[in-house]
């Protein structure tokens, strides 16, 4: 029988170790007395004093910390795509955030709402636009890219996509509004992202409304090969940790 | 050398109850949340109390300076974190005359004073002789090892939050509380010898 290593043992010991693990410990001995040796060891350190700060030492740093916060923040760098704040993309994309919501289908049409650009605090209302159009491109994509084609007793059928392409129409109008006004606000990678997206969405909404097998596998692989479903999925997801922080973190 | 790089993202604590940093009422807020939590993960890195306040006084100074750089889909607490042990790897090279990696271990903690203020009962049954062999062996870490080990250890956080505070991948991280805890193996195994 192998036994285990001190690293596996370190590791059963903080309640890290794989499942394979804790069942060696189960049948050797052996190795369970040189565990009991690690947890005496983690025991004794737990129970090493440790400084607890001074009565109302959070006021006392609180009172020092005063004098100083008159400072304006320092502003990070600009960062590509995958670093990008998503507190930035919201702000650049501010003005037309109404116009999502009007443009989604399921909703009743209303006014688009304009809201000044804030760098500083965009609106959850705001943020809940974007996801949503980066949302539906997303599922829109993923329904395409994964359709199989296949007519009555499985023979090769042309393929109805009046659906996608209406889908698709109503994208492209928001995707368009946000492309511009992420341009103009300097968000060049969330516009070289919607730029990417527009020629996707166009063919779509422009193809006929029947399309052959071989068209159909023609645009699979094209959505395939461009990589926009990752890129939107990528940007879709830093969204939703934005709106959602709870979900999509564990706890301390 | 080492140094804990403050622009990555990071992982969670409360989120729920933590603030935004949008304004210093709210920072009020994330001081008394956190100040205590700083002031030990300062006080074992570094085994000086003074320190240990100075450096949560910073950690929060640098926190307000740079809170632009905070990333909401990050944990506040981890975030925190990572900038506390910044600022205390800066403090422990401060101390260093020469220029030795922060790889190494700490010679200055093995003479740290052993301060006890909220001593329960496990820790009263601690000997003094004892309690300084285990503050000894706590010297023999690297200032990493030692961050990883308490993080895990007295503040049971994640690997995950451990690696986003250490910037270190999750496996990385692994791999270092556990080279911590051999060499506290390694170091108190005479004592536990003693005690059979």
């Amino acid at each position: 029988m192998r036994h285990l290593s001190d690293s596996q043992l370190a590791a059963l010991s903080l309640e890290l170790a794989p499942a394979r693990t804790q069942r060696h410990l189960q049948a050797c001995a052996d190795c369970r007395s040189r565990l009991a040796a690690f947890e005496q060891v983690l025991a004794l350190t737990a129970a090493a004093p440790v400084a607890e700060p001074p009565a109302g030492f959070s006021d006392t740093v609180w009172q020092r910390l005063q004098a100083h916060l008159d400072a304006p923040p320092v502003r990070p760098r600009p960062r590509p795509l995958a670093r990008a704040r998503v507190w930035a993309l919201a702000a650049s994309l501010a003005l037309v955030a109404g116009l999502a919501w009007r443009l989604h289908p399921r909703s009743a049409p209303s006014r688009p709402i304009l809201v000044a650009p804030s760098a500083s605090a965009p609106s959850p209302v705001l943020l809940q636009a974007v996801t949503e159009h980066l949302d539906r491109t997303q599922v829109l994509l993923v329904e395409l890219a994964h359709a199989a084609p296949g007519g009555a007793r499985g023979a090769p059928a042309a393929v109805n996509v009046a659906p996608e392409q209406r889908r698709a129409r109503a994208l492209l109008a928001s995707n368009r509004l946000y492309q511009q006004n992420a341009s103009r606000s300097g968000n060049a990678a969330m516009a070289h992202l919607l730029g990417a997206l527009e020629p996707v969405l166009l063919e779509i909404a422009h193809s006929p409304d029947q399309v052959s097998p071989a068209g159909w596998r023609q645009l699979q692989a094209r959505i395939a090969t461009s990589g926009i479903l990752f890129q939107v999925r990528v940007v879709d997801q830093s969204l939703q940790s934005q709106l959602h922080p709870q979900e999509s973190n564990g706890t301390l | 050398m080492i140094h804990v790089a403050e622009d990555r993202s990071a992982a969670p604590p409360t989120p729920a109850a933590a603030p935004a940093l949008d304004g210093p009422e709210a920072f009020r807020q994330l001081v008394e949340l956190y100040s205590t939590r700083l002031y030990r993960m300062a006080y074992r890195m570094t085994g000086q109390t003074q320190d240990a306040e100075d450096l949560v006084q910073e950690t929060f100074l640098r926190a307000y300076r740079h809170r632009a750089t905070f990333q909401a889909r990050a944990n506040l607490g981890t975030w925190l974190y990572r900038i506390c042990l910044n600022a205390s790897l800066d403090r422990l090279r401060q101390r260093r005359t020469g220029e030795r990696s922060l790889d190494d271990p700490d010679p200055a903690r093995a003479a740290a004073p052993v301060v006890s203020s909220a001593a329960g009962p496990e820790r009263l049954a601690l000997s003094g002789e004892v309690a300084g062999q285990v503050q000894a062996a706590m010297a023999e870490l690297t200032p990493v090892e030692r961050a990883a080990f308490a993080m895990r250890h007295y503040e049971n956080l994640s690997i995950a939050e451990i690696g986003a505070a250490l910037g270190l991948r999750d496996a990385a991280a692994k791999n270092t509380i556990f080279r911590g805890v051999r060499k506290l193996r390694r170091a108190l195994a005479p004592l536990l010898e003693r005690a059979r």
